[in-house]
């Protein structure tokens, strides 16, 4: 397990190290000025010279490069151009309203996988099963996410659509609001931030759901066909246990290296269900940095999904060696 | 009675019983809001609350609101009232500006409002590099003989002093005992970012980003209570989101955004306030292009002449253009006039051989002018025009000077830092101007600029601004397109938006909003 850990950590730096050398050549190919977007459209152009003086946007973007890396080092991102904070606060005030959104889509979602790889099993021949699967499969986040907000809060009224709380003015421990209502003594808040939660987990879960469930219900089918499965039948096992303890161990490996791939895609779509939905998150803040040529902000937040995804996938990768030992590290 | 909070009935008809539980126990906790709290959301985040040192746009209604200047425009016009200076002097010669103050305002942190308060917090603007120190490098000096009175001295004369000072941008004053406390080694850059002290009607209570930001009525404040108590700003990305809120009633007024096309069938409960604004959709045309030909030219006037497809584009939100400066600004005595001759059109089209033309605009103008391309698109194709369009990624308009591949006719939104003349003449057509996209140059025009930027008579001046637009114009470098108004969709009732030309669309004056009944 050491040896494994020690090769991915360094394939992680070289991983973030190449990312964002790419994303700082697109800096200066884009024709995107983080200068002029501070000073404003009609400021005269000795503003903006100051402005790209103090940014340090003066210089060539080798020595640019070499400022950040050297102050990524030290923990520094660098600074927004839009909200004038370093950068790395701002991920750590935006970060938990996604890390909750995104741990929460992925139980939906794995749930949800679940559920349907048992329906599609029982129900094999179904038309009606087919076309819910391919419905979810084929609509694009944004349609879903739309379709969510209209029915089920505007139409019905059932749940929230926008935010993370009802409740104003509150501010926990950690950020995460389902955690910190119980912390704090406010059973309600977290009640209220769960309520939140559901539509825009929902429409991060459904892709997370098809995929994952189509691929282990493939490989359950293929699992339950196996000689162990019937000796188990044979034993007098229930075809639940049978599922259980047998199929679904063995048929683990493939969900979970989908699981690993939908994370990536999940990191995208919060970027669409974050602004649909007014989420205060990571999501949100990438747009609002893209709207304003904050290609600091943009750099930063890449190096933090790129590293929770580098992260994500080791532990998927950990999980499918202990699901299958066949796999080794 | 308004409540944000979630409706539990809809829980409990959709038989829901967690979420009816979970409603239960908020209705136990959540706050209700008092009937004088106003909700209007913005589209983004407040990127600095410090009035000197950004370029607000959005959220100039919450800034404005909270630090004040010594001047202002009237809500509607372009006329210029005393707001911290009750009445000013100006010395013949130009050159010096006595302001006398309003007596017995103070800061929100109690601090009492005088001439070295002004003094204090121009100096910071002017002489720290901050992004609006612009507007204060002609003044060469400040003094306060008394605690009411200000006298500025200025290197040159400059007629468009007052428009500066009034512009929603222009210099406000800032608490002194904040800046002293706050300074730090950076003038308060950092403290203000999230942080005011100033001598508005309200007070910046909660600056919670990505979520809302809170203004609480100044009770101390000197001049008139406003009506709301409280003013939330919910930040709401989506402009479908907030048209869902508004009908919802958890918001109450969608301020800038709504589709054109959705202003003639709202919903019952809600409604539109349209007023004046310095939005001037106009044409940059790329030297180089097919309408060096005169011919061509007149003929893609005669197409594109804006009678034609302004209501199609805004309904009845704006109206043709009259001259390259906004309507609210300088009503031409002469407006352009448009070719109407659409055979004589085809025919020079048909006798100059195949034209092609790539119209452009910018993604962040989408809403405003996407729909205006599309039309001037099929307008083309009526005289034999291909034309086609191209959406620049937001920037790139500024990277268009001397590139061949940029488009013939580049469509954007004017709009001037403030209603004099010369704000809108120096920043879009001399040369060198910051919006002077395709970097064009007319030097007997730009002199007649330069000369009515000295005048004080305003008939005179804006004589020699609209003969220098016209030039600009003739010479085929500016097409004006369409002077467009600043609509707001409320909740029925809301009345007194004080929304002000100069300012960019959707900054409601929280000051003197309030509910009709």
């Amino acid at each position: 397990m050491l040896p494994y850990l020690a090769k991915r950590s360094v394939s992680l730096v070289v991983v973030l190290l190449a990312m964002s050398f790419i994303v700082f050549c697109l800096q200066s190919i884009i024709p995107a000025d983080p200068a002029r977007a501070i000073a404003g459209p009609t400021a005269p152009a000795a503003t903006v010279e100051v402005v790209r003086q103090q940014l340090g946007l003066d210089d060539p973007m080798l020595v640019q490069y070499g400022r950040f890396l050297s102050n990524l080092v030290h923990g520094d991102l660098g600074t927004s151009v839009r909200t004038r904070q370093p950068i790395a606060e701002d991920v750590r005030k935006y970060l938990p309203a996604s890390a909750e959104l995104a741990l929460v889509a992925l139980v939906f979602g794995i749930a949800l996988a679940g559920l349907l790889a048992l329906v599609q099993n029982t129900m094999q021949n179904s038309g009606w099963v087919k076309l819910a699967i391919v419905a979810a499969g084929s609509t694009p986040i944004f349609l879903s996410t739309l379709l969510l907000v209209y029915f089920l809060w505007f139409r019905l009224g059932w749940l929230p659509g926008a935010g993370r709380l009802s409740i104003r003015r509150f501010s926990g421990p950690t950020g995460f609001n389902l955690l910190d209502g119980f912390l704090v003594g406010r059973p309600e808040v977290s009640l209220d931030a769960l309520l939140h939660l559901i539509l825009p987990a929902l429409a991060l879960a459904l892709p997370i759901a098809v995929a994952v469930g189509r691929s282990l219900n493939g490989a359950l089918h293929d699992v339950m066909k196996q000689t162990y499965i019937r000796t188990g039948r044979g034993k007098g096992l229930s075809e639940t246990a049978i599922v259980l303890r047998h199929g679904l161990r063995n048929a683990a490996s493939a969900p979970l290296a989908m699981i690993g791939l939908q994370v990536g895609l999940l990191f995208g779509n919060l970027l669409i269900v974050e602004r649909v939905f007014s989420w205060p998150g990571l999501g949100l803040y990438t747009v609002q940095a893209f709207a304003t040529s904050d290609l600091p902000a943009v750099l930063g937040v890449s190096l933090v999904f790129g590293t929770f995804y580098i992260l994500i996938n080791i532990v998927v990768e950990v999980s499918q060696s202990l699901a299958d030992p066949r796999i080794g590290l | 009675m308004q409540t944000n909070i979630f409706d539990p009935k809809a829980s409990m008809r959709g038989g829901k019983r967690l979420l009816g539980l979970a409603a239960m126990l908020l209705l136990s906790a959540a706050p209700v809001l008092a009937q004088e709290t106003l909700r209007i959301p913005y589209f983004t985040d407040i990127g600095s609350f410090d009035p000197d040192n950004a370029f607000e746009v959005g959220a100039l209604s919450a800034i404005n609101n909270v630090y004040e200047g010594l001047v202002e425009y009237k809500p509607g016009t372009t006329e210029i009232v005393g707001l911290l200076a009750k009445s000013w002097d100006v010395s013949p010669d130009g050159l010096t500006y006595t302001f006398h103050l309003v007596t017995g305002a103070k800061f929100h942190d109690g601090t009492p409002f005088n001439a070295d308060a002004v003094i204090n917090s121009f100096t910071r603007r002017r002489d720290n590099e901050l992004v609006l120190s612009y507007f204060l490098a002609n003044v060469k000096d400040m003094q306060a003989p008394d605690e009411a009175t200000l006298v500025l001295t200025l290197n040159q004369p400059q007629p468009s002093l007052l428009d500066a000072f009034s512009s929603p941008w222009g210099p406000k004053v800032i608490s002194p005992t904040a800046l002293a406390e706050h300074g730090g080694d950076d003038v308060g850059k950092t403290w203000l970012n999230e942080n005011a002290v100033g001598t508005g009607p309200f007070k910046l209570t909660e600056f919670k980003r990505g979520e809302e930001y809170t203004l609480t009525r100044n009770d101390e404040y000197w001049g008139t209570e406003p009506f709301f108590s409280e003013i939330q700003i919910p930040v709401i990305a989506d402009v479908g989101q907030q048209i869902l809120q508004l009908q919802a009633d958890e918001i109450d007024a969608v301020p800038n955004n709504y589709p054109w096309a959705q202003l003639s069938g709202l919903p019952a409960g809600v409604e539109v306030t349209a007023m004046p604004s310095m939005a001037l959709v106009e044409a940059f045309v790329k030297p180089g292009s097919p309408l060096d030909n005169a011919e061509v030219r007149k003929a893609v006037l005669t197409a594109i002449n804006p009678a034609l497809w302004v209501k199609d584009a805004f309904g009845k939100y704006a109206t043709p253009a009259k001259s390259l400066y906004q309507v609210t600004m300088l009503d031409p005595k002469t407006p352009v006039a448009f070719p109407s001759d659409m055979e004589a059109a085809k025919a020079s089209i048909t006798a100059a051989g195949p034209i092609k033309l790539v119209l452009g605009y910018s993604s962040e103008e989408a809403k405003n002018v996407g729909r205006v391309a599309d039309l001037m698109i099929a307008q083309l194709a009526l005289i034999g025009i291909e034309a086609t369009v191209n959406v620049l990624p937001s920037g790139a308009a500024y990277a268009m000077k001397g590139d061949a591949s940029a488009p013939d006719l580049y469509i954007s939104r004017s709009s001037p830092d403030a209603a004099h003349p010369e704000n809108q003449a120096t920043v879009f057509y001399t040369a060198g101007a910051p919006l002077n996209f395709y970097g064009v140059e007319l030097p007997a025009a730009d002199a007649l600029v330069k000369e009515a930027g000295t005048k004080t008579d305003i008939p005179e001046r804006n004589a020699l601004y609209e003969q220098a637009g016209q030039m600009y114009f003739d010479a085929g470098f500016f097409i004006p397109l369409a002077d467009v108004q600043d609509v707001v969709v409320s909740a029925e009732g809301l009345t007194d938006l004080g929304l002000r030309p100069v300012f960019p669309p959707g900054n409601i004056d929280f000051a003197t909003v309030h509910w009709a009944n």
